[in-house]
């Protein structure tokens, strides 16, 4: 699972321009025995077949979309001026590196150095509006050559490790899932199931609209990153998870509530296989699962999640330990038939 | 040492007018020392010598407080004062005062002054003459004074007094002084005049030692209650050593040997990181072609103000500290 | 400009917190001299590192060229729970480009660490408008705290890895290039001088404890004691929002030449004509009081040391991100071998 993860770290993918990610995972999939088939949209659906096969349809859901840049208009003198793909705090940008998707051109977000600012705005973050990108281009003719409005880009890949059994990169969110999901698929499977690999979740979910519509699944794990919030200064009750304390399972979230069923069974496999796993003990964020829970006929859902802190920034840290949880934990819930 | 401190406590040397204290000291320590001098600002500068004279080691505590100069004597007698050195205002009003010729007084603020709004310019004098006649025979335009000296043992070993800030550091030096063995280096015991207007004293003194190895000794600001963030520092914590104020970060070198002879003397010590206020460290770091310089804080509560407070196991642990890098150097 | 890109690719990789220079000595030291430019080599207590051309006559005068090494960072202050560490600034540093930063730690070992961002589930309304303070900001080092102790104290620097990135341009991004470019830029202009024709010597001071009050440079100069002096030091481009002072300099136009009171004007003059006369691009600035550099310590030390200030214009100063034009950078070590190649340097 690590070589697919720290591989498919380093891609670049915001919300639209999944290709490079997605050519590469079919690449690591396709001798492993499945079918796949992309869709109208980018997203990647696979089936594999089990060893039996179930009564429900079965689909374990990641996304491969990241968040990102994208350049809304090219200055005069050669900066672009920019917009969020996905919800980036803009106080997580400045002075840090990007790279644009398609022409490779490097640069970096940038806004007044502290020498520049008055008084007033000292400590402050200025508005998205007063940011830009800098390429290194002078004017917007020069500009115009390597890049075009539309065009977007992503952090600059940065895949690290720290210590303590901890990663660092700009998009363990959710190239985790990717990984798990890829290592599922390579290996021997108890029953039939489907793989969902989407595309413009950081967007709104939007690739996962389609897939539900498409398969119209009977359940569905979908494996996330979520925000752990145990940082300095965080009182307990609001951390919402810890990195390192195992998987995470969502009882309800702003999109989800939950199958209570799904939930005790998860636990209960948690158990069993002696799997460290923890509540989420904040209600807030949202993902996939809410989709596929209210989309065709509706799904029973689950979310298991990887605790990251940062998620959204070029920095997103998480545990090995606590995505070997959760791969852990979804191979074990694939195991039962769900009768 | 406990003599020393309340000998010192009590004696008069606001910043420019040290010449009172610094008689004293030169006393204490005269028969200690290879020689003594008082340069042309007033800095007491005494030498010991030390096994390796080719190597200077330059210690410096500052003899003044901050204090109060009578600029304007009003025909009610009233005295109107400007601050010397960076006063409390809120702290010092309100409180007994006393000139360098033993006139006593009382600083108080302006009739109708909100709290909130009190600042040096409120602050005047009364003497307790009521026409500027009588105020005269007494002081002139020009006359010092400073909070009157008030000593007092707390609970647990602390002792609160004006002026911690910095005679507690020349009773640091002065008792290292007398007690140390012979020095590691020629040990150049400096005692500065005008730190709290500027650090004017220890710029000469220290560019003419130009030391190799230098050690300023001032105190620290240590939280009491209240919001303790952004203070490394805890009263009865130990010893401090500087890593950095707003003016200096001190050598690493000295920093790193300091925390050795801590460990292997078993002294307590803490590290100090100060996000606002300078000391002489900074001006004895540039001198000539640059020394290797640490400074050695002890925690202060309430600096500035008329009741600082120190704790007595901090005083021990700094005094030997600083015996220890005397004796035994880097 | 090769040669000046492994220069700066080497001198950028050393640690240097303002104060914390003599960390890096032991690697650094033996990088300058592995170079073979100097004859004398040595450090300061003020952290500074200084290397000396002789000419080979007795009692010659001596240009100093300064760059500053030191760089901004941090302190840590504290250690908390967790694994995270508080720090407190050294040097000018914005807290809008640090959530979701890397840094390196320099204790025993050096560790990276991100700074912390608040989750946004506990975010008000409003917040990303308020005031940041360093002191309320958090470095995550993912290590359980008792094995950081081990690691860190109070008191150990932390600063911006320098992670090069070529840009359009022949524009490079990297971080601690205000000041250590600058030092690139002198070791290159001395690498292409003729040593044989000079008629004075040449000192180069690297100093230490710009960032945090010019101490290396005026402690440094004041060991050398040099008849002249050059100092290079960065200074802001224009990049869009900028206060209209800094409006005329641009990135990829040449070093910049600055007139001010705490500069000599005579000297400064005379490099504006060896730049004109070598075809050197140059630009023109103006600094009516502090010029923010080592040029007032190095102008003030001893009986008074005639300074020249160039600069190198770079955006973003203070980030992990500055930017500078190398052809600038290019430029501005021509000029400096042009100013030592005037042999009647020292006759005016």
């Amino acid at each position: 699972m690590i070589k697919y993860l720290k591989k498919y770290c380093d891609i670049l993918a915001p919300s639209g321009m999944e290709d490079a990610l997605r050519t590469q995972i079919i690449k690591d999939i396709k001798d492993s025995g499945c079918t796949y088939n992309t869709d109208s949209v980018g997203n990647l659906i696979v089936f594999k077949q089990g060893k039996n096969r179930r009564n429900k349809k079965v689909l374990l859901s990641a996304h491969m979309d990241e968040v990102g840049f994208m350049i809304t208009k090219i200055d005069d003198d050669g900066y672009l001026r920019f917009n969020m793909v996905g919800g980036i705090d803009r106080r997580v940008v400045s002075g840090k590196r990007i790279v644009f998707c398609e022409s490779g051109i490097q640069g970096l977000v940038s806004s007044k150095s502290i020498h520049m600012q008055t008084p007033e705005e000292r400590g402050k973050c200025e508005p998205l509006t007063e940011m830009y990108i800098d390429i290194g281009a002078t004017s917007r003719e020069q500009a115009s050559k390597y890049v075009s409005i539309g065009d977007c880009a992503a952090f600059m890949p940065n895949y690290t490790e720290l210590g303590n059994g901890l990663i660092c990169s700009k998009a363990i969110d959710d190239r985790f899932g990717c990984a798990v999901l890829v290592a599922m698929i390579n290996s021997q499977l108890e029953y039939d199931t489907y793989f969902a690999f989407n595309t413009c979740e950081e967007v709104g979910c939007d690739g996962a609209k389609v897939v539900a519509h498409f398969l119209q699944p009977d359940i569905v794990i979908a494996l996330e990153s979520t925000t752990a919030g145990d940082v300095a200064g965080i009182p307990e009750n609001k951390c919402a998870c810890k990195v390192g304390n195992g998987a995470v399972l969502s009882i309800m979230d702003r999109s989800t509530i939950y199958s209570k069923e799904l939930l005790e069974l998860a636990v209960s496999a948690a158990e069993e296989k002696n799997i460290k796993w923890q509540y989420k003990n904040v209600i807030a964020g949202g993902n996939e699962a809410g989709v596929y829970q209210r989309a065709a006929a509706g799904a029973k859902v689950l979310a298991i999640s990887a605790p990251t802190r940062y998620i959204h920034s070029q920095s997103n840290i998480a545990a090995l330990a606590d995505m070997e949880a959760v791969a852990k934990l979804s191979a074990a819930l694939n195991e039962r038939s769900f009768d | 040492m406990l003599n020393i401190m309340k000998k010192y406590q009590n004696a008069f040397s606001v910043s420019g007018f040290e010449t009172q204290l610094a008689n004293i000291i030169i006393e204490d320590i005269k028969d200690k020392v290879d020689s003594i001098e008082t340069d042309a600002l007033g800095n007491v500068i005494a030498l010991k010598k030390g096994k390796d004279s080719s190597k200077k080691l330059m210690i410096a505590a500052h003899m003044d407080e901050i204090g109060f100069m009578v600029v304007n004597i009003e025909s009610n007698g009233m005295l109107r004062v400007a601050n010397i050195g960076g006063i409390n205002a809120i702290a010092s009003s309100y409180h007994n005062v006393k000139f360098q010729n033993g006139v006593n007084g009382i600083l108080v603020v302006e009739d109708g002054t909100k709290a909130a709004d009190i600042n040096s310019n409120k602050l005047f004098v009364d003497i307790g003459c009521d026409t500027a006649e009588k105020a005269k025979r007494k002081v002139s335009v020009g006359d010092v004074c400073a909070v009157s000296p008030m000593i007092k043992k707390l609970s647990s070993k602390r002792y609160t007094s004006k002026a911690f800030d910095d005679r507690i550091c020349c009773t640091i030096s002065t008792y290292a002084a007398l007690n140390c063995d012979t020095p590691a280096y020629d040990t150049y015991f400096v005692y500065t005049v005008q730190e709290e207007v500027g650090c004017r004293g220890a710029k000469p003194s220290s560019f003419a030692i130009m030391p190799d190895y230098s050690i300023a000794m001032d105190i620290t600001p240590a939280p009491a209650c209240g919001n303790p963030n952004h203070f490394t520092v805890k009263l009865g914590g130990g010893a401090a050593i500087k890593i950095k104020d707003s003016s200096v970060i001190c050598s690493p070198t000295m920093v790193d040997r300091l925390t050795e002879l801590a460990k292997e003397n078993d002294i307590k010590y803490q590290y100090e990181v100060l996000l606002a206020g300078g000391t002489d460290t900074s001006q004895m770091q540039i001198a000539g072609s640059g020394s290797h310089a640490c400074c050695i804080s002890i925690p202060t509560r309430y600096t500035h103000s008329p009741v600082e407070t120190i704790d007595i196991d901090d005083l021990y642990a700094c005094a030997k500290l600083l015996i220890a890098f005397i004796e035994k150097g880097m | 400009m090769n040669a000046l890109y492994e220069i700066i690719q080497n001198l950028t990789s050393y640690s240097g917190v303002s104060g914390f220079e003599s960390m890096s000595f032991q690697t650094l030291c033996p990088y300058i001299k592995s170079l073979n430019l100097f004859d004398e080599t040595g450090t300061t207590p003020v952290g500074s590192f200084y290397g000396i051309i002789r000419c080979g006559k007795e009692n010659a005068p001596m240009l100093l060229l300064d760059a500053h090494l030191d760089t901004v960072g941090f302190v840590v202050t504290e250690l908390c729970d967790g694994g995270f560490l508080r720090v407190a600034p050294v040097g000018g540093i914005a807290p809008k480009i640090l959530p979701s930063s890397i840094v390196n730690i320099y204790g025993k070992k050096t560790i990276k660490g991100v700074f912390a961002s608040k989750p946004p589930h506990l975010q008000s309304a409003g917040e990303s408008e308020q005031k940041m303070d360093i002191a309320d900001l958090s470095i995550d080092t993912g290590l359980p705290l008792e094995e950081l102790k081990d690691i860190v104290r109070i008191g150990t620097p932390v600063g911006f890895p320098c992670e090069l990135q070529k840009m359009l341009n022949d524009n490079l991004a990297g971080a601690s290039f205000d000041d250590r470019l600058c030092g690139a830029i002198i070791l290159r202009a001395l690498q292409t001088i003729d040593k044989s024709q000079l008629n004075y010597d040449i000192a180069f001071q690297f100093s230490g404890n710009e960032e945090t009050g010019y101490k290396g440079a005026m402690t440094t100069a004041y060991r050398l004691n040099p008849e002249k002096a050059i100092v290079i030091d960065v200074t802001h481009a224009n990049v869009p929002g900028a206060p209209d002072v800094f409006k005329d300099i641009h990135a990829g136009k040449g070093s910049v030449i600055t007139l001010s009171p705490q500069t000599n004007r005579a000297f400064t003059k005379q490099v504006i004509s060896i730049a004109e006369n070598n075809g050197i691009p140059y630009q023109l600035s103006a600094f009516p009081i502090r010029t923010g550099t080592n040029s007032n310590a190095v102008q003030t030390t001893r009986n008074g040391i005639p300074v020249c200030l160039i600069s190198v214009p770079l955006k973003n100063m203070h980030t992990m991100s500055e930017v500078v034009n190398l052809n600038d950078a290019l430029n501005t070590a021509k000029l400096i071998a042009a100013v030592i190649n005037q042999k009647e340097q020292s006759n005016d």
